[in-house]
Order: structure tokens, then sequence, then C-alpha cells
């Protein structure tokens, strides 16, 4: 395979990725469902900041907020049927059984640790301990700038952790778990290897029941934006949305089986911060995973990290002990 | 004929009912003259798949599958025999699979009510994922071996060949 340039990057080399907008799938059908698939991500992030904005303090609270994340979902459900980007990413009955119980781990047993180590625990002490006239500053600003603020803080942190979880072995062995799913659809964002399902949960549980309004319209921002990077839906969505926001085609590439590819489209939310950055591709892939798309059970997702670790660390020793010995080269990357 | 033919369920009345959880049996009337040899034949692309080891021997196919891939038809699928019988006048193709993946799911709500009784601030979303996975496991039990009944057929039948849901590249 020859790729295309991207930058200094040669994508698509090992594995097929389509590069450059226009050579995108685009939603068949009649001038309804076009129009549907044209405007439903605008209209969807333009509806939740308006209800976030104007909702009564009595309406705006976490348990909304987690309602309609559920309800949004099952919508999506139903986009992904009748709008499939992939036939060769069908649900099956087997692939949501597992899915489910990834997305069952987070709400019951994640969920229940973060209530006591988590999250809940320090946002509870950093509201309590808040010297909020400190940062008056920032809350008398309009408060959809707080939240756009808030959302593109934790975008900024999230792609250089992604970056590292790329980059630094020990974090790479915990993500690439996630990285070995062959096909994309609304639940592949919560399956991964324990560790990292734990310190995501931890880190953004966000089940805590009092939360700033502005968090609140921040949160779902976010989501009506980063809902769709797993999505199996194929949309029509203005190119101008692309350009800011990261979508299910950018992060196609992310999960390519394509070195380079997968080496692109790091944010969560704002795709602009890999332009910025240097590692966009405005692309998609159909074909995905890790060593030529081999399927890891739930079981070998639960191990993996530890036992490669364990592998990993047995080689090195090796090497070092008896320095001569046929193992002695460094294994590539 | 196969000496361990496994047409009818006359065989398997005396074991537990319990091996239904994960086991799927069944079978095909054929109405084809067509041998064994053929039958297999014109099922084989739904064996020659990644993860998939099979042999045929006489009028039985055995074969064993480790990590099929997500869009494989008989994914659940770990293991079984399909068998070309004779009945009477007629003649059937039998099969006899184990399903750990069936298996899993009859287990989850299990699981899940285990989650709800031990952690209290869990209690609600477990019940609702007690009461989901007993949906999808019914869903599963009833729905994949029709599934896969309708696909030997078509099979057999001369309306597939090859891999209709493979991806496009590979
Ligand atoms: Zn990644």
């Amino acid at each position: 395979m020859d790729g295309v340039r991207v930058g200094k990057r040669i994508i698509g080399a090992d594995s097929p990725v389509t590069v450059g907008w226009e050579n995108f799938g685009r939603v068949e059908g009649g001038t309804v469902k076009r129009f549907i698939f044209t405007w439903f991500q605008p209209a969807v992030l333009v509806a939740l900041v308006l209800f976030w904005m104007y909702a009564p303090e009595s309406i705006a609270k976490t348990s909304t907020a987690i309602g309609i994340g559920i309800g949004f979902k099952a919508l999506l459900y139903v986009l992904e049927w009748v709008s499939p980007r992939y036939k060769s990413w069908r649900l099956t009955w087997k692939e949501l059984v597992v899915d489910l119980f990834y997305v069952a781990i987070a709400y019951t047993l994640i969920r229940a640790v973060g209530k006591h180590f988590g999250s809940d625990v320090w946002a509870e002490h950093i509201l309590a301990a808040f010297n909020w006239e400190k940062f008056a500053w920032f809350t008398d600003m309009p408060l959809l700038l707080q939240a756009f603020l808030i959302t593109l803080f934790a975008d900024i942190c999230y792609y250089w952790m992604h970056r590292g979880m790329h980059n630094w072995y020990p974090l790479w062995l915990t993500h690439s778990v996630h990285h070995y799913i062959t096909q994309l659809n609304i639940n592949k964002g919560s399956i991964g290897s324990p560790i990292e399902i734990f310190l995501i949960g931890l880190g953004i549980g966000g089940f805590f029941d009092f939360l700033p309004h502005a968090a609140l319209l921040a949160g779902s921002l976010g989501m009506a934006i980063s809902i769709y990077q797993h999505a199996n839906i194929r949309f029509n969505t203005p190119r101008w949305w692309g350009y800011v926001f990261n979508t299910t085609e950018h992060h196609s590439v992310h999960h390519s089986q394509d070195f380079e590819g997968s080496r692109s489209n790091y944010c969560n939310t704002y795709i602009f911060l890999d332009r910025i950055f240097g590692t966009c591709v405005d692309g998609e892939a159909e074909v995905l995973g890790m060593e030529g798309g081999r399927r890891m059970s739930i079981w070998e997702q639960m191990h993996y990290p530890f036992t490669e670790a364990w592998k990993t660390s047995k080689a090195f020793v090796q090497r070092r002990l008896h320095p001569g010995a046929s193992g002695s080269t460094v294994p590539a990357e | 004929m196969s000496s361990v033919c496994h047409c009818g369920s006359t065989l398997r009345v005396n074991l537990p009912l319990i091996d239904t959880i994960w086991r799927v049996r069944g079978s095909l009337p054929l109405d084809t003259a067509a041998p064994a040899s053929e039958i297999f034949a014109r099922l084989e692309s739904l064996f020659e798949v990644a993860g998939t080891s099979y042999e045929i021997e006489n009028d039985a196919l055995t074969f064993r599958k480790k990590d099929p891939l997500s869009q494989d038809k008989m994914s659940i699928y770990k293991s079984g025999t399909l068998n070309v019988c004779h009945q009477g006048e007629g003649r059937s193709l039998a099969w006899d699979m184990q399903s750990p993946a069936l298996m899993f799911c009859f287990c989850l709500p299990f699981f899940f009510l285990g989650v709800a009784w031990l952690l209290d601030e869990s209690r609600t979303p477990s019940f609702v994922f007690t009461g989901i996975f007993a949906f999808l496991y019914v869903v599963g039990r009833i729905l994949e071996p029709r599934l896969f009944r309708a696909e030997l057929r078509r099979r057999i039948a001369g309306e597939v060949n090859g891999d209709m849901g493979a991806p496009a590249h590979s």
C-alpha cells in the first residue's frame, strides 16, 4: 500500500485509510433522511446548550444529565440502525452482550468504587474548600464561555494523556487493549483493560450529586460532541463541524490498523487541538484493530497488560544476564 | 452412516436439561441427493475463517473456534459437530454445538444480582442490568440458533457463495 502524505507522515501505508473529506461516504436515501443526518449533530448541540443555560436549578442536576445521557445513547442505537457507516461493523448479539457487560461494570462496580475513592470524594473536598471569591473573574464570565473553557482545559489534558499513552510503553500496555476493537459502535468507548477503565472511571466518574451549573453545561457540551466518536453512524454534517470537533471519522483513523493513522486524532472533543499540535488526519478507516485485527477475548482483555508487562520485563532481565544471546536485539516498538 | 448421529433428540433425553443453556442442537431436512461431501463443500466458507479449525470425516464435520472475529457468523460457538444423517426415507443435517457466549450471558444476571446485594449504592443500575442481561439471554438463545439454521439453509440451497459479511478489505 502506498499511503497518502499528510504533513510529514505517510498515512495508510500498512492498512487502508481514506484521507480527505471529499472521499468520505455519504448518507443515501430520501430528502428527509438526508436532511436529518445533515443537521442532527448541530441541532442536538444547540438544543442541549439552550437546555442547560435556561434550565431552572430544580432541574439542572447531575441526575438529569445522566438521564439525558442514557436516553441519548438509546437514540443513537436507532441512528446506527437507520444509517450505519459500514456494514462490516454491524452489531451482533455477541458484540452487544460483551459491550453491555463493560457498560454495566462502569455503571455498577466502578461507580461504587468512585463513590469511595474517586472523583466524588475529591470533587466534594474541592467544592467545599473552594474559595469562590478568588474565582470571581471566572464565575463572572458568561455561563457558556465558562463551560467552553472547562471543556477546553479538560480536552488539553486528555489530549496529552492520550498521546502519552501511545508513546510510553507502560501506559500503552494499558491503553492498547482498547485498540484491539475491530468495529465501532456507541458502547465501544467503555471497552478496555480494567486498569484504564478504573483510572478513567475514577477521574471523570462525575456521579456526585452537586455540580455547579457551568460544569453541567460543560459536561453536556462535551457529550454532545464526543459521544459520536465510537458511533457507527454515517452523517452528512457540514464541514465546519469536522474542522472544529472530533468526529467518528477522525476517531476511526485513530483506531485504524495503520500504525501512523493510529498515532493521529488524540483529542476527545476538539479536533483543532490535533491541528495545533500537528497530529490531525482528516480521514476515515474501516479496517480497525491491532495485530491484523486479531480478536481479544474478555478474559485476555482483563489480563493482557499484566501478562505482557511480565513477558517484557522477563525478556529485559534475560537480555541483561545474557547479553550475547540470540534474543539480544531490541524489538521494534 | 455415522454411528454417533445426533438426529432427533431421543439420544439425549436422559441428559439433564441444564445443558440447553449453552448447547445448541438442531436439524434441517435435506431435499437434495447430494453426498455429504458435497453438502459440506457448500458450507465450507462458513468454517474457512480466522480462528477456526475443522475436519470432515465421512458424514461428520467437526469444528473448533478460538477468538472468532466479530462478524463471524458462528462467533458464539466454540466447538461442535454437524452430521449428515439418514432418517427413515429422507436425510437431514443435524448439529450439536457448544456456546460459551450463551453461558456467559446466562451467568451475567446472577453476577449483577450479586453486585446489587454487595454494593448498596449500585443497587438500581445493577438491577437494571440484571434485567437487561436476562432479556438478552432469552433473545440470544432463541435468535442465534435460528440465524444459524437460516444460514445453513441458504448455503445448502446455493443462495450464498463466499462470505457476504466479511469486511471490504482484508
Ligand atoms: Zn488511543
